[in-house]
């Protein structure tokens, strides 16, 4: 069902688009936001999109019920989107200079928001990734932004379960979760069903589909990132808890295959079966991975050299910085953290807390 | 240390105490009066983290480490000379051991996140007969090497912990198979090497924890940071909270909704936790009475009204506990049993919500929560 009038007015009357609020003194409200990340964080008494300073300076942009996800810049250089997760219903657009919500959307009757959606066309139409309550198969549609961000097109995902989509790979990539690891209807699972599909973003065509095989079966694929060069990674939670270390960072081939990253039995069994976000540093040379279960931040090489790896509590989202080599990461503890990744290793070089509750995932602005 | 309101009153009567010597009596009982109005109305201040961590955490890990040494000795002189008798006792041990991990399970912060030793001292969810696997491969491997305890904890999780102990005393066949016959050897010498990697891993734990003068607790407790365990150290409170809210997640999650499934059909009363022993309703007792002591203990420095409500969540998820069928798994297949862990879940769900908020809200702590629900 396209976004109508009537939709987005509605969408707007469950989000309070309050004056922002300030976390710690970060900026004057009459002072447009430095800003240099975005965020999703839960907030007192909700959740709402967070505009990250230069210095981690966490602004709060509005107030709402649902709880959000992922945040999309737009390349317009002054919005963004943050869309609700399952079993969310909403998507927000934000000024993210002015910190002011300026409109909301929803997916169509009966689904729910995934929590993921893209920009394209250089920010003209948004692709949200949604799920069918009933059936869990996935709809990518795409959305005319200056038009309220109507529908335009719909397409099937190629898969039950999406949760991430990117363009790339000469298409759009959409990460087929299939079965979602520790929710109660994953009990008894041993095959997630996931797939990574790249579709034809003219017409939604199925390309191909990448899946694992054997005994990584129970991987269910989740989220993706992207190299500017090309490079496209997705990363896996395991519906197993065996002990058996699975690979959990793979890079996909054009033509769907899915390639394992290397590291340590150790290491993989340290995540304790779930990595929650997966990001390229601005450089495309370095890939990082965290485990808010494993409490842990990894780092490879493009290649799948494994390097190292930082602690950080809760720890889940990552972003590249405007330099290479270096990811920021954000904690549900409010904390983030500098991390600085070379071909020797991997450390931490600046940390601040204090913040919000971080939600799963950040981004670089203008990345 | 900060002094609770509480105190401050009581130091302040005292002090008026010793004042008052000449003064008249109603001057007194007026005084009397107020500091009774004074101490009546006075919440408790929060306690600190290190606090929390000495006089809640640390007992129960006290606890734990107590029940792995006598379980460890129990299977030495079980292994030296075997009874009928001495399996009453192992298996009185384990259920000693299970229920004090059981009322740690939930915490996640501190020397327990390192080297996987919540999966290597049990690793639950069982998937694909991970344990059963793993115990049967060590029973049929002629040689102790892999036993030797160096050895031992880097061996799968699944042949490290409670569950494979669990299933050496309780499956079918398993106590007669430890007294006597051609495995009961192996069997007994793979007991105790479980054993003894559980008493190491809860000695590890508490070891690391230390006390007031050295370890982590010296660390929190003097508020300097550590770059593994608490980079921020003013941010364990929210761990400890989100830990909170966590244990009862992981009752409904874990031991109450995958056992009972969307409809009567899906029910699976082999997913039901410690089955094998019996004990799966002692466990979410355990697991429930220890987060409920937490969030009293937490809760004191909650207004009256949030005090109050937060009680009632919390009394009232102790009772589910106590009213919960004795096999979940059992229950989850019929009508009325089902009606009863839905109940219970719903309870556990209220109490959890109540940790958000009177408790989190009410101590302006924010909780966590990546680690929790996915995606």
């Amino acid at each position: 069902m396209p976004a109508t009038r009537r939709s987005l007015l509605a969408g707007l009357s469950g989000l309070a688009a309050m004056p922002r609020f300030l976390f710690g003194a970060a900026h004057a409200q009459d002072h447009l936001l430095d800003a240099e990340w975005l965020a999703t964080a839960g907030v007192e008494g909700g959740f709402a999109p967070v505009v990250l300073s230069a210095g981690f300076d966490a602004t709060a942009v509005g107030h709402g019920a649902q709880r959000l996800h992922w945040v999309e810049p737009s390349p317009d250089g002054r919005t963004a989107v943050a869309v609700a997760r399952r079993p969310g219903t909403t998507a927000v657009l934000f000024d993210r200079r002015a910190g002011k919500v300026l409109a909301s959307f929803e997916p169509g009757a009966g689904r729910v928001f995934s929590g993921h959606g893209r920009f394209v066309e250089a920010g003209r139409r948004f692709y949200a990734v949604e799920i069918e309550r009933a059936s869990g198969q996935g709809i990518v549609s795409l959305r005319e932004v200056a038009d309220g961000f109507s529908v335009v097109a719909e397409w099937a995902s190629a898969g039950i379960g999406p949760h991430d989509m990117l363009p790339g790979l000469g298409g759009l990539v959409v990460a087929n979760g299939g079965i979602e690891p520790h929710t109660p209807e994953a009990f008894g699972a041993e095959v997630a069903h996931a797939g990574v599909a790249i579709l034809d973003p003219g017409s939604g065509q199925t390309r191909a589909v990448g899946t694992l095989e054997g005994d990584l079966v129970s991987l269910s694929l989740r989220h993706l990132a992207r190299a500017e060069d090309g490079l496209v990674v997705v990363a896996a939670q395991d519906l197993l808890n065996d002990s058996i270390a699975r690979p959990l960072v793979y890079a996909v081939d054009p033509d769907g295959r899915l390639q394992a990253f290397d590291a340590p039995d150790e290491e993989w069994r340290g995540f304790r079966t779930y990595v929650g976000s997966i990001a390229v540093d601005r450089s495309g040379r370095y890939v990082a991975a965290a485990s808010p279960r494993g409490n842990r931040v990894a780092i490879w090489t493009r290649e799948g050299r494994f390097l190292g790896g930082v602690p950080l509590v809760d720890g889940c989202g990552l972003a590249a910085t405007h330099e290479g080599g270096r990811f920021l990461a954000t904690s549900g503890l409010g904390e983030v953290i500098l991390i600085a990744a070379d071909e020797e290793g991997v450390g931490v070089v600046a940390r601040r807390s204090g913040g919000p509750r971080f939600d799963n995932h950040a981004v670089l602005v203008g990345a | 240390m900060r002094r609770s309101p509480f105190a401050l009153v009581l130091a302040f009567a005292s002090q008026m105490g010793h004042v008052a010597h000449g003064v008249p009596a109603a001057a007194v009982a007026a005084a009397s009066l107020l500091t009774t109005i004074f101490v009546g109305r006075a919440n408790a201040a929060a306690p600190s983290a290190p606090e929390v961590v000495e006089a809640w955490l640390l007992p129960r890990y006290d606890a734990l480490v107590a029940g792995a040494r006598a379980n460890r000795e129990a299977w030495q002189g079980f292994c030296a000379a075997p009874s009928e008798a001495g399996i009453a006792v192992l298996q009185q041990r384990f259920g000693a051991v299970s229920d004090a991990w059981a009322a740690v399970e939930f915490i996640t912060f501190g020397p327990v996140m390192l080297s996987l030793r919540p999966d290597r001292m049990n690793l639950f969810p069982e998937r694909r007969n991970a344990i059963g696997r793993s115990v049967a491969e060590l029973i049929g491997d002629p040689t102790d090497e892999r036993l030797k305890p160096e050895r031992f904890g880097r061996l799968s999780a699944a042949a490290q912990g409670l569950p494979a102990l669990e299933r050496l005393l309780f499956d079918d066949g398993a106590a007669a198979a430890l007294l006597a016959g051609p495995e009961a050897g192996r069997r007994c010498a793979i007991g105790l090497a479980i054993a003894t990697n559980i008493e190491t891993i809860a000695t590890e734990i508490r070891q690391g924890w230390g006390d007031r003068k050295d370890g982590l607790l010296a660390q929190l407790v003097a508020g300097t940071s550590d770059p593994v365990f608490f980079p921020d150290p003013t941010a364990l409170m929210s761990q400890i909270v989100t830990d909170l809210a966590g244990a009862y997640q992981r009752v409904v999650d874990q031991r109450l909704l995958a056992v009972l499934g969307k409809t009567p059909d899906d029910a699976k009363p082999l997913a039901a936790d410690r089955r094998r022993s019996g004990r799966s309703k002692e466990t979410i007792v355990a697991m429930i009475a220890s987060a409920d002591s937490l969030g009293r203990q937490l809760g004191a420095a909650l207004d009256p009204k949030g005090r109050a409500a937060l009680d009632k969540a919390l009394d009232a998820a102790d009772a589910a506990a106590a009213g919960l069928p004795d096999d979940i798994g059992e229950a989850a297949q019929s009508a009325a049993g089902r009606k009863a862990l839905q109940e219970a879940a719903a309870t556990f769900k209220a109490a959890q919500a109540s940790i958000a908020n009177p408790l989190a809200a009410g101590l302006g702590v924010a909780l966590g929560f990546n680690a929790l629900d996915g995606d």
